[in-house]
């Protein structure tokens, strides 16, 4: 095979060294062990509402408290493989662990508010699951490659609903401003704390329509890290940026994005010889 | 195998980019609309106040009220107990999870201007009781 057809098969497959999803493996699972320690209560817990989606659609009402013990324990112990560099055990647990996360998280987004930033987590971690059945190198960057764009059609779907959903009116009429001051009055009201940057921020209004640009220009702008690994890097860090203002302001942490997981695979997919531009 | 594995990345990724044109938000299939809307500056909360016999006010944590760190799990928990008409069940389980100092809870609903709420102008515009109880 060549021609175009041909580039764009060795792109989407690009020849990668295993150790670099290794790298990212160990990471997304040091980071997946955290999350799972943290939120163990509402993972493990039965929900009041039951309003299914995915997997669970067709389900009735939660699942036992037990089976989703059991699905957490599963998931615990193959983040702790993945984080511990244990190969063997990665291997064997990776097809249940990879089960066990789509139906645990999925449990959790089907108490009537999905939970979107479990998504892009959720997605890697299959992939995750999916690299460590092989040590091919074409397999590593395959892994590699098909993470980065996962992650970059994330962002540009946020990019998409906000102009779908808000319009320009998201973008002219304050809306980060009141989503800002949404977000500290629902923390108040609800018994939270608010972050102290919000009331300022909302009386000065910098929150206006230059960083509303700022914030769409970064998710539509997404396509721009795939070029190579200058630009992935570069863009990575202006999501990151923007992930550490949202929790600045409003005190709500995309863990997955701000501890530079969802990014990992952007830039490790580039070649090392993207450096600069392709001639 | 490597024409195959760029298949399963087309696919894959076609999957992930349908909602774009659909709107559909389900998981993981996602539209992702978080944030999306553009907000009014007014907004409506259910939440739960509680008061010690003397009848001041008592604070409660986001765990005493909805059972959640999360305050996006917590505005839907409590958005969906008014909805269902289970504010006084809503409210008995709060009452459980009170503080001993509380004698009295309330569920309302109350309607905020926000950003008056984040410059310091904390009273509701509306406030609506949906339910009470007493904790012992």
């Amino acid at each position: 095979m060549s021609g175009p057809t041909a580039s764009w098969i060795a792109w989407l497959v690009p020849q990668r060294d295993v150790r670099d999803v290794r790298l990212w493996s160990r990471w997304a699972g040091a980071i997946l062990l955290g999350y799972l320690v943290v939120r163990s209560q509402a993972l493990t817990s039965r929900p009041q509402t039951w309003e299914p989606v995915g997997v669970l659609a067709a389900t009735n009402g939660p699942l036992p408290k037990l089976v989703l013990i059991g699905l957490w324990a599963i998931s615990m112990i193959w983040a702790l493989a993945l984080s511990l560099r244990a190969r063997r055990f990665e291997r064997i647990l990776s097809p249940a662990a990879a089960i066990a996360l789509v139906v645990l998280l999925t449990h959790r987004s089907s108490t009537g508010q999905i939970l979107w930033f479990d998504i892009l987590m959720l997605v890697h971690l299959v992939i995750v699951a999916i690299s460590t059945l092989s040590n091919d190198q074409l397999v590593a960057g395959w892994v590699l490659r098909l993470a980065g764009l996962i992650t970059v059609i994330t962002y540009v779907l946020a990019g998409v609903a906000k102009l779908r959903i808000g319009g320009t009116a998201w973008v002219a009429q304050g809306a980060l401003e009141t989503h800002i001051a949404w977000s500290a009055t629902r923390l108040e009201v609800l018994g939270g704390t608010a972050s102290p940057f919000a009331g300022p921020l909302v009386e000065l209004g910098v929150a206006s329509t230059p960083l509303a640009l700022v914030v769409l220009a970064i998710e539509l702008g997404a396509p721009i890290a795939l070029i190579n690994r200058r630009l992935a890097l570069l863009w990575s860090a202006a999501a990151w940026l923007m992930h550490v203002g949202i929790a600045a302001s409003m005190f709500v942490v995309f863990h997955w994005p701000l501890t530079g997981a969802a990014f990992v695979p952007l830039v490790l997919a580039a070649s090392r010889d993207e450096w600069t531009d392709r001639p | 195998m490597r024409a195959t594995l760029a298949l399963v990345s087309v696919a894959t990724c076609l999957t992930f980019l349908a909602p774009a044109l659909t709107g559909d938000d389900d998981f993981p299939i996602s539209s992702h609309p978080m944030y999306a809307t553009a907000r009014s500056d007014r907004a409506e909360l259910i939440t739960a106040e509680a008061f010690d016999s003397t009848g001041a006010v008592v604070p409660l944590t986001m765990e005493v009220i909805a059972a959640t760190d999360d305050p996006l799990i917590a505005e839907q928990r409590m958005r969906n107990a008014a909805a269902s008409d289970d504010a006084d069940g809503t409210c008995r389980a709060i009452a459980d999870r009170a503080p001993d100092s509380v004698t009295r809870i309330e569920i309302v609903a109350v309607v905020y201007d926000l950003r008056a709420f984040v410059s310091g102008e904390t009273t509701p515009a509306t406030r609506q009781a949906l339910a009470e109880c007493t904790t012992r």
